[in-house]
C-alpha cells in the first residue's frame, strides 16, 4: 500500500493497489442459471403495451447483429453450462425450465436471418406442442401458458418467414389444433375455457365444439380456482381465462417467484398478425 | 458472464443501438447490457449487501428497472452505466434500510453496523483470505467512505458522478476516497501489499 498516496489527478486518482484488493474481495461472476433466468425474466417483463411499439424497438438483422457480440459472451456461457444442457428435456414445473426458456431466449437474440429466425421459432413452437403433449396428464393447470407460447412462435414465424418456412408453418399450425384437441379431453372447465380461447387465437372455433360436453353455454368460468392448478404453477385461473391480448404478464413485479410459464413476453400478437394467420391454409384444416 | 467482458471490456462504451434500444424498452438490449454488466453490478451488490442470494435479486430488480424506466436516461451508453448502478445503490440502500428496520424491532443495537449475517460459512470458506480482511477492514470504514469507494472501485464511477449519485460535491467525494484510502491501508497494513508488480490489467482504474 505505498503507493496509496499516489495520485494522477482527473477521474484517474483511483490507486491501482486498492483496485487490485477490490478485485480480489468483491469480483464476481454470474453464474449460468441467475443469467439464464434474469434475461428470461427481462423478456418476460418487456411492456406489451409499452410506450414503444414493436416497430421502434430497432428490430431487424442490423440491430440484431450489434447485439451479437454481446450476446456472443452469454451464449458461450449458456451454451457450455451444465445445468443448460440439462434443461433441455425440462417440462413446465421443473425447476430447470426456467433456464431452458432462458437460453432459447438467447439462441432468438442470436439468429439473425429471419429465414432463420422463423424456422428456429417453429422449433420452439414444435416443442412447446411436445411439452404439452407431456404434461397434459399430470399438470394441466399449464397447459393454456404452453401452447399460448406455442401458438405465439408460430405467429411470429409466420410474420418473419418466407415460402421456405409457409409449409412448415401450416403443418405446425395442424399440428397445434391437433394438440389442443387432444389435450382438452377431460380438463376442467375453467383449464377448458383458457384452451378454447388459444384456439380461438389460433383461428379455429372447432374446440368449441368438442368442449361443449364440458363446458355449457352461459357457464362462467370461476373467477378463480386455484386448486385447479398444479402446484408450482403461478398463473391463476382468472389470468388463463383472460383474452390472448392480455395474456402477457403484469411488468413491474420483478421480484418474487420467476413464472415459469410466463406467455409469449414480446407480448401479443398484434393485430395485423392476426389477419395474417387467418389467411394461411392451416387455419381451415382444423380437425 | 465473463466472456463478453473478455471480449469487449466492460468499461467499453454501448454500441449506439444498445444504448437506443435500452430507451425503448426493448429487452434484447436490456439483454445486451446485461452481457456487459451484470459480473460487476453483482460485486457491487454483494459488496453492500454481503449475500449472494439477494445481491442476485436486486441484480434483477435492477434490470427490470432498467427495462422499465429507461427511457427516463438522458445520454448516451456511459449515462445508462451510471444510471443502473445509481439504481443498484438505491435498491441496496433500500435493503439495508428494510434489515435495519427489522434488527431494531428485534433489539436495541441500532447502533451497530447492519450486515446482512446469511452469508453461509461455506460461502466464507470460499472467499479468499485476502478478501475476507479486505471485505472486513471496509466495514470499519464510515458509511460514507465505503460507499464511495465501492462507487469508484467496484462501479467504476467517476468522482463527478459518484457526486451525483450520492448527493455530494465533488471535492467531499474527493476527500471522503481518500480517507477511506487511508484508513484502508492502515487497517489492511502490510498484508495489502501485492505480492508481485501491479499487472497492467489490474492497475486499470476499475478492478476488472
Amino acid at each position: 500500500m505505498k503507493d496509496m498516496d499516489v495520485r494522477h489527478g482527473g477521474d484517474d486518482d483511483l490507486d491501482p493497489h486498492i483496485g487490485w484488493l477490490f478485485h480480489r474481495a468483491y469480483d464476481q461472476r454470474v453464474d449460468v442459471e441467475t443469467a439464464a433466468r434474469h434475461l428470461w425474466v427481462i423478456h418476460r417483463s418487456a411492456q406489451p403495451h409499452g410506450e414503444v411499439p414493436r416497430s421502434r424497438r430497432g428490430a431487424g438483422a442490423a440491430s440484431r447483429r450489434a447485439l451479437v457480440s454481446a450476446m456472443a459472451g452469454v451464449v458461450l456461457l449458456v451454451t457450455s453450462g451444465v445445468a443448460v444442457a440439462a434443461s433441455g428435456a425440462a417440462l413446465p414445473g421443473d425447476a430447470l425450465y426456467t433456464v431452458k426458456r432462458g437460453s432459447e431466449r438467447v439462441q432468438l437474440l442470436l439468429t439473425l436471418e429471419p429465414e432463420s429466425g422463423a424456422r428456429l421459432r417453429l422449433d420452439l413452437a414444435r416443442e412447446r406442442l411436445t411439452e404439452a403433449v407431456a404434461i397434459s396428464g399430470t399438470r394441466p393447470g399449464s397447459l393454456p401458458q404452453v401452447l399460448t407460447a406455442a401458438v405465439a412462435e408460430l405467429e411470429r414465424a409466420e410474420a418473419i418467414g418466407d415460402g421456405a418456412t409457409t409449409a412448415e408453418a401450416a403443418a405446425i399450425r395442424a399440428e397445434t389444433n391437433g394438440v389442443l384437441a387432444e389435450v382438452a379431453g377431460g380438463v376442467e372447465p375453467a383449464i377448458a375455457m383458457a384452451l378454447e380461447q388459444v384456439a380461438q387465437r389460433l383461428g379455429t372455433p372447432a374446440l368449441a365444439e368438442a368442449d361443449e360436453p364440458r363446458v355449457q353455454p352461459g357457464l362462467q368460468p370461476p373467477a378463480s380456482q386455484p386448486g385447479e392448478l398444479v402446484p408450482g404453477d403461478e398463473p391463476q385461473a382468472g389470468q388463463m381465462s383472460q383474452g390472448a391480448d392480455q395474456q402477457a404478464d403484469s411488468p413491474g413485479a420483478p421480484q418474487g417467484n420467476h413464472a415459469l410459464l410466463a406467455p409469449e413476453p414480446d407480448g401479443p400478437v398484434r393485430p395485423e398478425l392476426g389477419d395474417l394467420a387467418g389467411r394461411l391454409p392451416g387455419r381451415s384444416s382444423s380437425p | 458472464m465473463q466472456h463478453a467482458e473478455a471480449e469487449q471490456g466492460s468499461d467499453a462504451p454501448f454500441n449506439e443501438q444498445i444504448a437506443d434500444g435500452v430507451k425503448l424498452g426493448d429487452p434484447d438490449a436490456v439483454g445486451a447490457v446485461y452481457a456487459r454488466l451484470s459480473d460487476r453490478l453483482l460485486g457491487y451488490l454483494m459488496a453492500r449487501v454481503h449475500d449472494r442470494a439477494t445481491a442476485e435479486d436486486l441484480l434483477e430488480a435492477t434490470f427490470i428497472e432498467l427495462l422499465l424506466k429507461g427511457y427516463t436516461i438522458r445520454g448516451g451508453s456511459k449515462a445508462i452505466k451510471v444510471w443502473l448502478f445509481r439504481a443498484a445503490h438505491f435498491n441496496a440502500l433500500d435493503h439495508l434500510r428494510k434489515v435495519r428496520r427489522r434488527a431494531e424491532d428485534l433489539s436495541d443495537m441500532a447502533e451497530v453496523d447492519v450486515v446482512d449475517v446469511s452469508r453461509g460459512p461455506a460461502e466464507h470458506a470460499e472467499a479468499s483470505l485476502l478478501g475476507d480482511e479486505v471485505r472486513a477492514a471496509m466495514l470499519q470504514l464510515s458509511d460514507d467512505q465505503r460507499q464511495v469507494l465501492l462507487l469508484r472501485y467496484v462501479a467504476g464511477f467517476t468522482a463527478a458522478e459518484v457526486a451525483s449519485t450520492m448527493d455530494k460535491t465533488d471535492g467531499a467525494i474527493r476527500s471522503l476516497q481518500h480517507r477511506g484510502e487511508r484508513s484502508l491501508a492502515r487497517l489492511l497494513g502490510p498484508r495489502a501489499a501485492p505480492s508481485g508488480p501491479v499487472r497492467a490489467s489490474q492497475g486499470r482504474n476499475v478492478p476488472r
